[in-house]
């Protein structure tokens, strides 16, 4: 008897763990996403994620402003050794396997995958209905920022917008026509206007700021009707009085504000490197050194006694005239103070802001006294004085030259000079005369290429 | 009572108890089919009485009518013979052959003869041969088809051990082992070390402390490596890299208890130096080097004085320019002799109802370089114990602990911390390793090599190696308490039932402390740094077999094995750094700044089915077959449960064939599948890593998916065809076996790129396809038999590995070691192949430059005379990356060993020699002791360099120039064959005769031994089998500095009483 008791526990023992449970076993340490998204704090936590992408340098951190400001005509940068793959961004002689591409595509679709999981998934997910609402329309506010981005940058790219579950989910992998992924921003933006608050505290999505990212992209469409009216509904905001005010960690989130990336220092990876990176008098001291230097074209474009040049540039001295060669100076939107660690700057990136309102409006309008109203405004709060209709020069160069100088280093330029169709004759008649070759849009990263054969390159490469 | 009385009861009862209990005297000769046998010893069963036979084979004993005498002889089949009322017995022994070892497969146990499949045995007699550290050691040389690697000479540390080639691509290869019943396989990108001390990069971590450090060789009866897939797939998806059963002694059923002790003490010294430079040698390079750089690169001449040089690289420090006459040998700086010793102290014995074995045992290496020794301390008790005629039960408990110290050896020089070894091998000779005061040279050391005007010069910085070893204090411990319980009831006859639990405690410790003494390179001040890390590991498995064998007919013979098993592991992981210590009195992390942690815990398990039938008809025809059902945790939703038959036939044409020299013949063929489960615990699925976002300043969590998860995740799969011979000839004097193998190995895994669209940039699939064939031959003779004896065991194996498909479009994997892309995986080529140019000598003059190609790749432009002569592969008259290849791998075309054992009267000579050819390595060392800059030491050989058109050396080495050369350039001039042979051992035995004993001693040997005596290879560097990146196959066959090997002279004593 004895004998057969000791073997029946040794047999209950082990057909305990016959049971499917035991061989079912989730990661203790880390997260999954095979428990994760069920309730309304994992979509809150999952949401920030996505927010997080914005960071990244294949977005705001690096590659927005490489691709837009210093492949234009307003600022550039000469280095060799390991600078030298972003030299030949600004030299229009990158090759498809460049970094600063390859990592943007690589973000972008990051920060999408991200949103796609939270819209996909909260639906089945019981929670507060508004609290849903929300972030449903931040998640799609999100995507919809990405994909401009991307589509400014690459043209005719993929549109996913399911969540990718196995290796094969490639379906979505397919580029379609820009216009298609214009329609798909335009749906979401207007459904993010309707559902997102008129205010919010520390940078998340608004309702204004979808009806001007709304605005620009019917801008971009060439639908100058919509966009007015998109734009006309962007309210709450207001210049501030200084432009100086705009800059500088102290002035975030300010009432010109519509919608930034919030940047902090302290946590090594929630920091910026462009403060230490633009700044020459900062970036000697960083390892990253200094790029992104204001050309003649953009010093140069400054009336005299505009407000801005001072608050945007430093160590020119304060007289353009006369200003002879490129590379004396730098931009300050930044900064000044260095970060106390290398790449871990405090300050934002600000997307949208009213003034770019106002102009994308004006643009919107067309020639009219009301468009020059609002020209006058971000004029006039530059301390400069009005223009009209008989001020020299055409409405669109008159008003690009306004969005120039107002918006300069902010991540516009490059997209502003395709919208007006001017972007090739623009670079050809710089001082630098620069070649764009045709390649009005960035090359689709030869990672891609390889891995979907069907993908069409990009004119120039 | 009195005497009489008594001898009166005694007789009586042994009347009783024993028929004919009258002593007799019993003589005879013990002879072998060859003759007498000398040596022969004769013993009364159970009792102590015994005796040997003479020179010419004769004996005489007392012995009683009844008693048995057992009549034995090393090499020979014992007898026993019941004692009659006869007083002449003579015997003819048979020589004992292999194929009655019973070998432990899996579940179970069957006669070396009814061996279907690829199994490889060696058994304790080998073990014992040897004074080794761990098991692998003893391994080595031994078994066809099984290759052990000794990659590293750091005491602790494990040999890498390779079954048929390597199967896998990115999960693990190593074997699974099988102790005393109980699985242990090996944790895959867990990071159970969690160390990597700041190196800058993960690259250079130490190598892993090995898992089977914790077992005492000494306590091992058996080791079995199962090989073919037919064998091994009772271990279904643990089966592909070969599976090594360890099993330990057991107590003996009928005999007094019996204590042995096993001692030896022995000295080692660093196997094998470098051969560098000597500072006059090295003092010429260095001047010829900044000369020629200041003339070819910068225009100057060679006579212009240092001072007036404005380039680093064209000056040369004072140490050089004003040589005192110092010429340090840096390696005698660093390496010094050590004790080895160990002592092992066994019980074993029993009745018939129950048997024990225990052990203790303590070993202690010393390290060649300072605060490297390892200790083992280790006990074992095995008991077996028979219930009743149908019920047995038997446990089995080994607790040990183990303590090292590590140092940074192995490491590059630039590591953090640098290693030891290669600091001392690029170190100047012309530099003094003390200050006058007896500390380690620091501010006169590499990092200081001024020019008379205090500029620096061509020199590279580097620490000196003995302030290192003063600098870093690192000790891991290892603390293992492994144990097994079992029960076995016999349900009717042949039928049996067997439970089994086991479980392994496994707990490290490591703590690593870096003082502020060292100076990292040419730093001014010290960097403390200390890091604790602990883990826990608690493994368990449980069994359940159903066990039935029967005689069925004459002809027929049948088992048949039915099992249900669960095995599941739980590790956790912590880890402390802090820096920032004010001073270096309290080195724990509590004497510092906290600067990180982290805590870590990962699980798996596994649940398995499994039945095998082994039939055989006739001792004709062998039938086995097998199959196991795996569900793993490991496994993606889609993919959770996995099946694993295997079958195997084998003929005995010997049972046909009547052949007075035929002995045994047998064909065998097998095919069966197996997997791989050494893949990330939590592969298959979708993880979130930590993505946070600061909402204007207040800071919100956030998570953001990390991979993508593969519900289809599964086991690497191989299927694999063995076929053998096993044969044995001339009286059993020749025999041994020859096999024929080849694995595909489907489904390996791969990192397979996404479009970058879906989220992610790749997915872990199972897509890769490598292919392993071989041939094994293992062959022993019995050259002599009479009083010499001799026997010769040789065994030889080929590898051939091939990657054959890498998916998709099989684009080729090119991998980043430690010094930028020299590694390629591609169909066609081995896994891990060396890349890049191929070199033909050097531009002996301007003519042949002029000759030949354009060189695209160098920055420098095109090369000039004494330049390294790169191939244009292509034949489009230009260098270009498109002129790289396949340059090699780390796998032999075939390793071998030959064993020679000697015996005469009382003693006993062996030797075994060992060697791997075809295998080459990519040393890396030659990135700066073969670069012919100047700014290291330098292989002596550099002394044989182009100097000039008219004298251009040996034509393979390059010019000396500091920078500007091409000589790092990825190609096969750093690609070394690495074949050796090597006296792995000899041992002298002497085996004291049992009269000069006395009673209380049953035996006693004394040895000599000497291990790792000689090699002969072409490599410059120290060890032809390192590999500094054992875990990534991708980048397999690095030297990039490495813990010598050491030569060890040991003496011993076994005495058994």
């Amino acid at each position: 008897m004895k004998t057969k008791n000791i073997l029946s526990i040794f047999i209950l023992i082990s057909f305990m763990s016959c049971s499917k449970e035991f061989t079912d076993l989730s990661p203790i340490s880390e997260r999954n996403t095979g428990s994760f998204y069920t309730s309304a704090n994992d979509f809150e936590v999952a949401l920030a994620g996505v927010y997080n992408t914005l960071l990244s340098q294949g977005v705001y951190n690096e590659a927005i402003w490489i691709m837009n400001d210093l492949r234009s005509d307003i600022t550039f940068w000469d280095a060799g050794g390991l600078a030298a793959a972003i030299v030949r961004y600004d030299d229009f002689e990158e090759t498809t396997i460049d970094y600063v591409g390859r990592d943007s595509w690589i973000a972008h679709y990051k920060g999408i995958g991200r949103a796609n999981s939270v819209i996909g998934r909260i639906e089945d997910v019981e929670m507060d209905a508004s609290q849903k609402t929300r972030i449903v329309g931040e998640a799609k506010f999100l995507r919809s920022l990405l994909y401009y981005n991307l589509a400014t940058t690459f043209g005719n790219v993929p549109l996913v917008l399911n969540e990718a579950t196995s290796a094969d989910d490639d379906k979505e992998n397919v580029q379609v026509p820009i216009a298609q992924i214009y329609s798909q921003i335009a749906a979401d933006l207007t459904e993010a206007e309707s559902s997102l608050p008129s205010t919010a505290k520390g940078g998340r999505a608004t309702k204004g700021a979808a009806a001007a990212l709304l605005g620009k992209v019917y801008l971009t469409q060439g639908d100058k009707t919509s966009a007015a009216s998109a734009l006309k509904r962007v309210s709450g905001y207001s210049l501030v009085d200084n432009y100086t005010d705009l800059w500088g960690v102290e002035n975030e989130f300010n009432k010109e504000s519509i919608f930034e990336v919030s940047y902090e220092s302290g946590y090594g990876v929630l920091g910026n490197l462009y403060t230490s990176a633009m700044n020459t008098e900062l970036g000697a001291t960083v390892t990253s050194g200094s790029r992104n230097f204001p050309t003649k074209s953009l010093i140069s474009s400054y009336e005299a006694g505009d407000t801005r040049f001072e608050a945007s540039i430093a160590g020119i001295g304060s007289e353009v005239v006369g200003f002879a060669s490129d590379g004396a100076g730098w931009c300050i939107k930044y900064g000044t103070t260095n970060p106390s660690t290398d790449n871990d700057g405090p300050n934002n990136w600000v997307v949208l802001r009213y003034a770019d309102v106002l102009l994308m409006l004006a643009e919107a309008l067309g020639e009219s006294t009301e468009s020059y109203g609002y020209i006058n405004q971000v004029r006039a709060r530059a301390g400069l004085g009005a223009i009209s209709s008989s001020t020299a020069g055409t409405f669109a160069e008159k008003l690009l030259q306004e969005r120039k100088v107002e918006l300069a280093f902010e991540g516009h330029r490059w997209p502003d000079l395709k919208r007006f169709g001017v972007a090739a004759s623009v670079m050809s008649s710089d001082p630098r005369a620069i070649d764009i070759r045709g390649r009005l849009n960035l090359a689709i990263p030869q990672r891609e290429m390889d891995i979907n054969p069907d993908f069409v390159q990009n004119p120039g490469y | 009572m009195n005497l009489k009385k008594y001898t009166l009861l005694y007789a009586s009862l042994s009347f009783l108890f024993s028929f004919g209990a009258f002593a007799q005297t019993i003589s005879g000769i013990v002879e072998s089919q060859d003759g007498p046998l000398p040596g022969a010893t004769i013993q009364v069963k159970g009792t102590s009485i015994g005796t040997n036979t003479d020179f010419d084979g004769n004996f005489s004993i007392e012995a009683n009518q009844g008693d048995v005498l057992i009549i034995s002889f090393v090499g020979f089949n014992p007898q026993e013979l019941t004692v009659n009322n006869q007083d002449t017995i003579n015997v003819v022994l048979s020589i004992s052959t292999e194929l009655d070892e019973i070998v432990v497969i899996g579940f179970g146990s069957v006669s070396k003869r009814e061996i279907t499949g690829s199994v490889a045995v060696l058994s304790a007699k080998n073990i014992m041969k040897i004074p080794v550290a761990a098991v692998e050691n003893a391994i080595q040389g031994q078994m066809p088809g099984v290759q052990v690697t000794e990659v590293s000479g750091e005491p602790g540390v494990g040999a890498q051990i390779r079954v048929r080639g390597v199967g896998s691509i990115s999960g693990g290869n190593e074997p699974l082992y099988v102790i005393d019943g109980f699985p242990i396989s090996k944790n895959v990108a867990m990071g159970v070390t969690g160390d990597n001390f700041r190196r800058g990069t993960g690259r250079f971590r130490p190598p892993p402390p090995n898992p089977l450090a914790n077992i005492n060789p000494g306590d091992i009866e058996s080791i079995q490596v199962l090989k073919d897939a037919s064998a091994a797939a009772i271990y279904g998806s643990r089966g592909s890299n070969g599976v090594v059963i360890i099993t330990t002694k057991k107590g003996s059923e009928n005999g007094e208890p019996s204590f042995s002790y096993n001692t030896y003490v022995g000295t080692q010294s660093v196997a094998n130096k470098l051969d560098l430079m000597n500072a006059k040698q090295h003092n010429d390079l260095a001047t010829d080097s900044a000369n020629n750089f200041w003339v070819i690169n910068q225009g100057g001449n060679a006579s212009d004085p240092i001072a007036s040089r404005g380039s680093s690289n064209g000056r040369i420090p004072t140490t050089i320019s004003n040589w005192d006459g110092t010429d340090t040998d840096w390696q005698d700086e660093i390496f010094n002799s050590a004790m080895v010793q160990n002592h092992h102290l066994s019980a074993s014995g029993g009745s018939e109802k129950a048997k024990y074995y225990v052990s203790g045992n303590f070993f202690d290496q010393g390290g060649i370089i300072e605060k490297t020794d390892f200790k083992r301390y280790s006990l074992r008790a095995n008991i077996n114990v028979d219930v009743s005629d149908n019920f047995r039960f038997g446990v089995n408990i080994a607790p040990s602990y183990t303590d090292s110290d590590k140092q940074p050896a192995g490491s590059p020089y630039f590591a953090r911390p640098p290693g030891i070894v290669y600091a001392a091998q690029v170190h100047y000779p012309s530099i003094k390793p003390y200050n006058d005061d007896g500390t380690p040279n620091q501010l006169d050391n590499m990092s200081y090599q001024r020019d008379a005007l205090n500029r620096g010069t061509l020199t590279t910085t580097s620490s000196n190696p003995l302030a290192i070893i003063q600098g870093v204090d690192d000790n891991l411990t290892q603390n293992r308490t492994f144990g097994n319980i079992f029960a076995e009831y016999d349900i009717i006859e042949g039928l049996s039932f067997k439970t089994y639990f086991g479980v392994d405690v496994n707990n490290y410790k490591r703590n690593f402390y870096r003082n502020s003494s060292l100076l990292y390179r040419n730093a001014s001040s010290g960097e403390t740094f200390g890091q604790s890390s602990s883990s826990e590991s608690l493994n368990w498995v449980a069994e359940q077999t159903l066990n039935y064998e029967k005689q069925l007919s004459d002809d027929h013979k049948i088992n048949v094995l039915l099992g249900y098993t669960a095995q599941a592991e739980r590790v956790d992981i912590n880890t402390v750094v802090a820096d920032n210590y004010p001073d270096d009195l309290v080195q724990t992390i509590s004497g510092g700044q906290l600067a990180s942690g982290t805590a870590l815990q990962e699980e798996w398990s596994l649940a398995s089915s499994l039945a095998r039938v082994n039939y055989g008809f006739q001792d004709r025809f062998l039938l086995s077959a097998s199959f196991r059902a795996d569900t793993s945790s490991r496994f993606g939703e889609g993919n959770k449960t996995g099946y694993f038959p295997a079958a195997s036939i084998g003929y005995r044409l010997s049972e046909d064939i009547s052949a007075s020299w035929l002995n045994d013949l047998k064909l065998r063929a097998s095919y069966g599948q197996t997997g791989n489960f050494l893949i990330p615990n939590y592969a298959s699925v979708g993880l979130l890593s930590p993505a946070d976002y600061s909402f204007g300043g207040s800071l919100q969590s956030g998570l953001g998916a990390r991979t993508l998860g593969n519900s289809n995740l599964s086991w690497e799969k191989t299927q694999s065809v063995n076929i053998g011979i096993d044969f044995s000839f001339v009286n059993n004097r020749v025999y041994g076996s020859a096999e024929y193998f080849e694995a595909n190995t489907s489904a390996a895994l791969l990192e397979v790129p996404l479009p970058s669209s879906l989220g992610f940039q790749s997915s872990l699939s199972n897509i890769g396809e490598i292919v392993n064939k071989g041939f094994e031959f293992i062959i022993s003779s019995r050259n002599s038999v009479g009083a010499l004896k001799w026997r010769t065991d040789f065994n030889l194996s080929t590898i051939n590995n091939e990657v054959t498909s890498l998916g998709g479009d099989n684009a080729p994997i090119n991998s980043r070691g430690g010094a930028g892309i020299r590694h390629i995986t591609e169909v066609g080529q081995p896994v891990g192949s060396y890349y890049g140019y191929v070199t033909d000598g050097v531009y002996m003059n301007q003519a042949e430059v002029d000759a030949g190609p354009d060189d695209t790749v160098a920055t420098g432009g095109t090369p000039l005379p004494g330049f390294r002569r790169f191939k244009d592969l292509n034949g489009d008259g230009k260098i270009t990356t498109a002129d790289r290849q396949a340059i090699g791998n780390y796998i032999p075309d075939f390793y071998y060993g030959i064993n020679n054992e000697f015996e005469y009267k009382n003693f006993n000579l062996s030797f075994l020699i060992q060697g791997v050819e075809g295998n080459e390595l990519l040393n890396l060392t030659k990135r700066h002791l073969g670069n012919f800059s100047g700014n290291f030491n330098h292989y002596a050989y550099g002394d044989d360099r182009w100097r000039s058109e008219s004298d251009p050396g040996s034509g393979i080495n390059p010019i000396a120039m500091r920078a500007g050369n091409q000589n790092n350039r990825p190609s096969d001039a750093l690609v070394d064959d690495a074949s050796y042979i090597r006296l792995r051992n000899v041992t002298l035995a002497y085996n004291f005769p049992q009269n000069m004993l006395g009673n209380s001693i049953k035996s006693l040997r004394v040895y000599a031994s000497g291990t790792n005596l000689f090699t002969l290879t072409d490599y410059v560097g120290y060890n032809p089998e390192v590999n500094n990146q054992e875990d990534n196959l991708l980048v397999q066959g690095e030297d990039y500095g490495s813990y010598p090997l050491q030569s060890t002279f040991t003496l011993g004593i076994n005495i058994n009483f």
